[in-house]
């Protein structure tokens, strides 16, 4: 019985187990189905999503070259291999030149610009005494402009850190295409995802050491891994990646995928940014674009897919130059290249060029302007997907060099600070613009200028001591009742603050002077002369025009404001002495001049806007007695660094306690602010002068830049008068200072010097106009 | 060094052009395509031949006489393609290529005339008045250009 019914237990339980069974597969079918939809959903938004993934392209200002440019040959040169034009005995096709000692022949690459399109052109540069000369075409006539295409500085993209410059189908060489399959795929055309012959080829030729390395993954799966950026080697994640590629490829055509995985697979990594795709890794490498790639460079970037840091052609050269030659000899016994080619590309060097850091002259402060910028015009997500190609200001050249002279300075500050008290590292940023023009030419966002996060150029809004100093002395020759000349007490005064507080400004060195000049007061940057001054024509009156020139809201109108209590970003400061620079005109400084779509259809243009913010006369007068601060006031230690007898506008500034240390000023073509500071507001021990001027003074004598020269204004006539006393000088007696004045300014004649009077009846007449001038 | 740039000055100058100040300036402006333009239109845009036509208006004497500068051949070359961009009607293309030669000579007022009078032609009057200021800045002691200057100012302040 017992028995009998465990039998029929037993018959029971194998039932049960039958149906179990029978349950469990169809639910395990079940959940292979549903899996496998997961996968291809997966699958398929990745690679949809990718393939119109366009990130805007930006590039700095194309060089224009025409006769009579300050340019020399080596300066040409540089711009020209930043560009990846390639340099040969005689120029062989777009994007090369060739040089002799002071003649260039340029074939330049066409460019479709916002105003139309640049043809290539075949040009001959003649230079002469660090110019050029002129400019011919082969036939021997002139050329009155040539634009070359303008230096690609990089993309605007976010995920995950991740670069490329997406190429369509039409951009990517066949040799390229021939080459990945020779190496990587021999069986793309035919299999369907995976390939069972590539396995076992791969098995083989890996049992079968010293043969060239196979991998058992085709380009889809290759592809597939490179989607999901994992790397892990277990089965699990085989088999899935063996199963995307075949939906993969029953969703899509061969064409396509081999065109995402030209765009999408891994080739580099400089910093914290993943070099994908061949587009860029042609730049990362070479410096120049896919299309112009001889077969050696190809052969080079398909070896390097096979392990980017293994074949690294910059830290590895000798075993990434074996594999080169070896996809070489891949390609020709496949019939991609012929014998001969193979043996000409052999014998070529692996010519990479420039480090891995420096790369493109990536440039996240820049890029930040840029997007700041087109917020206004366009959605971020367009920004990073729909392939615009936006047209900027940036002077690589300049860029370059600010970035080196702020690391630079600031190391050598830090070495000379005596008192250094740790934990408040020096940072600082750099502005450069046009004088003219609103360009923005460069911009430094820190010490490390390649280093992503605050952005200190755009955003450190900190108190700019004297350097508003200049504004309030504009106040003061526009209201008719200020000349350059003017005397002003320099004593202690007290301000009536109401609410029967009060304030009394001092000197930086606590000495007074008595009666200066104007153009001394602010070469010398006095306290009480500025602040009597300011208090006379109105803090309000400083305070709007000081909105005018550079700001978008007034700052309050306190006597404080007077000595600089305001604060302002850099790129702020920038806009003022911009304005100071052009004449008195506001012109709102942009980094972007236009936009296209991905055809080159113009888009976007951003105009040069430009309206009257200071009297052009009184504007004048002030740069002129600028020029005195270098010459002769705060800023004269910077004469060490500058070219001599170059004539600079400027002004030093320093804020409370020595905590910002600033300079502002101008040549003929640049506007340059230096802001030296520590992010957490600690005192630096630094003056404007001994902080940012250096700084600024040997980078400013790196442009080549013509001096500052004053522009004639009507009303204006040049007055010499003694710097230090203002009153009537010459040669040989007291500091003479020559300044354009208004009409009719007089000043009063000096009694130490007898001459320039034909009789002391002159020089009393000469000082009663003068004091009729005072009480007018 | 007043010297220097006087010499500089000179020296910039090629004989035939001394004298000229301003050549492009007379250079007629093409007529409006015809097709597309209404009647009421090119009326609208005749301001600016007159203006650069018009004879200089007496200016009080403004010491010292001085000449611009002429326009280098670069920019030149850049003046012919936004004069028919003008004569297209296409005025932003036209901008572009005048604003293409204010960055190679900024300081050369026929370059900042011809931008204000672009914006004129666009009906952007404000434009027009700030660049035929900046214009006018640049052109002391140059009485035919001041006139100009002046006159673009004058046409934009009326709308």
């Amino acid at each position: 019985m017992a028995r009998k019914s465990r039998r029929g237990l037993r018959k029971y339980l194998s039932r049960q187990v039958l149906v179990g069974l029978g349950l469990a597969a169809g639910l395990l079918v079940a959940i292979l189905v549903g899996y496998i939809a997961t996968l291809d959903r997966q699958i398929v938004r990745q690679f949809e999503g990718r393939r119109w993934d366009l990130p805007a392209q930006v590039y700095a200002r194309p060089l224009e070259i025409y006769a009579g440019l300050r340019l020399t040959p080596d300066d040409l040169q540089r711009e020209l291999a930043a560009l990846g034009y390639g340099s040969a005995k005689t120029t062989e096709g777009q994007g090369s030149f060739s040089r002799s000692s002071q003649r260039m022949a340029v074939h330049t690459r066409p460019f479709q610009f916002w105003d139309g399109p640049e043809p290539a052109r075949r040009v001959i540069v003649n230079f002469s005494a660090g110019t050029i000369g002129s400019l011919s075409d082969l036939g021997g006539q002139d050329v009155p402009l040539l634009r070359l295409d303008p230096p690609f500085i990089g993309n605007i993209f976010t995920s995950h850190g991740e670069d490329r410059i997406v190429l369509g189908p039409d951009a990517v060489p066949a040799m390229l295409l021939a080459g990945l399959k020779v190496v990587e795929d021999r069986d793309f055309d035919k299999h369907r995802g995976v390939s069972l012959r590539a396995i076992a080829r791969a098995m083989w030729a890996n049992v079968r050491a010293g043969g060239i390395e196979q991998g058992g993954s085709t380009l889809t799966q290759q592809l597939v891994r490179s989607y999901f950026l994992d790397n892990s080697r277990t089965i699990t994640r085989k088999l899935r990646e063996a199963l995307m590629s075949v939906l993969l490829e029953l969703h899509f055509e061969k064409a396509d995928i081999l065109n995402a995985y030209v765009n999408e697979i891994y080739l580099g990594q400089a910093g914290d940014r993943a070099i994908h795709g061949f587009g860029l890794a042609s730049q990362f490498y070479f410096g120049r674009p896919l299309a112009e790639l001889q077969s050696q460079d190809i052969a080079l970037l398909i070896a390097v897919v096979r392990g980017p840091s293994y074949y690294d052609p910059r830290r590895h050269p000798v075993r990434t130059r074996a594999r080169r030659d070896m996809v070489l000899d891949l390609m020709a016994e496949f019939g991609v290249i012929d014998a001969d080619e193979a043996v000409r590309a052999k014998r070529k060097d692996l010519d990479v060029k420039g480090t891995a850091s420096n790369f493109a002259s990536y440039n996240p402060t820049f890029m930040d302007l840029v997007r700041r910028e087109l917020r206004a015009d366009y959605k971020e997500d367009d920004l990073q997907t729909a392939g615009l190609k936006i047209m900027t200001t940036l002077d690589p050249r300049l860029q370059e060099l600010a970035e080196r002279r702020l690391a630079e300075g600031l190391t050598e500050l830090e070495r000379n600070r005596k008192k250094r008290k740790a934990g408040s590292e020096l940072d600082g940023a750099i502005i450069i613009t046009g004088t003219q023009t609103p360009d923005v030419v460069a911009i430094v966002g820190g010490r490390n200028a390649r280093l992503k996060g605050f952005n200190r150029a755009l955003d450190a809004k900190r108190p700019i001591g004297s350097l508003v100093k200049p504004v309030v002395y504009l106040a003061g020759f526009e209201s008719g009742r200020y000349t350059a000349a003017t005397l002003i007490e320099d004593a202690p005064l007290t301000v009536q603050l109401g609410g029967g507080r009060t304030w009394s400004p001092q000197n930086y060195d606590k000495a007074y002077r008595g009666p200066v000049p104007a153009v001394r007061a602010l070469a010398e940057s006095l306290n009480t002369p500025t602040v009597r001054l300011g208090m006379d024509v109105g803090p309000k009156r400083v305070a709007i025009l000081l909105q005018g020139l550079g700001l978008d809201e007034a700052p309050r109108a306190l006597p404080s404001m007077l000595l600089g209590a305001v604060a302002m970003a850099p790129i702020e400061v920038a806009q003022v002495y911009n304005s100071l620079a052009n004449g008195g005109f506001r012109s709102p400084l942009k980094a972007v001049r236009a936009v296209l779509d991905a055809d080159g259809k113009p888009l976007e243009r951003y105009q040069l806007k430009i309206n009257r913010a200071a009297d052009p006369a009184a504007v004048q007068e002030l740069n002129a007695t600028l020029t005195q601060v270098v010459a002769r006031g705060t800023g004269r230690v910077a004469r060490s660094w500058l070219p001599p007898g170059l004539v600079v506008a400027g002004k030093t500034g320093t804020s409370d306690d020595l905590r910002d240390s600033w300079f502002a000023g101008f040549t003929n073509d640049h506007v340059t602010v230096v802001w030296v500071g520590a992010d957490d507001n600690s005192p630096t021990g630094l003056t404007g002068a001994s902080g940012a001027l250096p700084v600024w003074a040997r980078l400013v004598a790196g442009y080549g830049d013509a001096g500052y020269e004053p522009t004639p204004a009507p009303g204006l006539t040049d007055v010499p008068f003694d710097f230090a006393t203002g009153m009537m000088a010459e040669a040989g007696c007291g500091d003479p200072v020559t300044l354009p004045l208004p009409a009719g300014t007089v000043v009063p004649p000096n009694p130490l010097c007898g001459s320039g009077f034909d009789s002391l009846e002159g020089a009393a007449e000469q000082g009663m106009q003068w004091l009729r001038g005072l009480l007018n | 060094m007043a010297v220097l740039a006087g010499t500089l000055l000179l020296a910039g100058c090629v004989p035939p052009d001394f004298g000229k100040p301003a050549p492009t300036i007379r250079t007629p402006v093409p007529a409006p395509a015809p097709a597309p333009a209404p009647p009421a239109q090119v009326a609208v845009i005749r301001p600016v031949p007159d203006i650069a036509e018009a004879p200089p208006a007496p200016a009080e004497p403004i010491p010292p006489p001085r000449t611009a500068p002429p326009v280098s051949s670069a920019s030149q070359a850049l003046l012919t393609q936004s004069r028919g961009h003008q004569a297209a009607g296409h005025y932003e293309q036209a901008a572009a290529s005048v604003e293409r030669a204010l960055r190679i000579e900024p300081r050369q007022p026929v370059l900042w005339l011809e931008l204000g009078n672009i914006r004129l032609l666009e009906g952007d009057f404000a434009q027009a008045e700030g660049l035929g200021r900046k214009a006018l800045s640049l052109s002391t002691g140059d009485a035919a250009l001041t006139a100009k200057a002046e006159q673009l100012i004058a046409a934009a302040k009326k709308r």
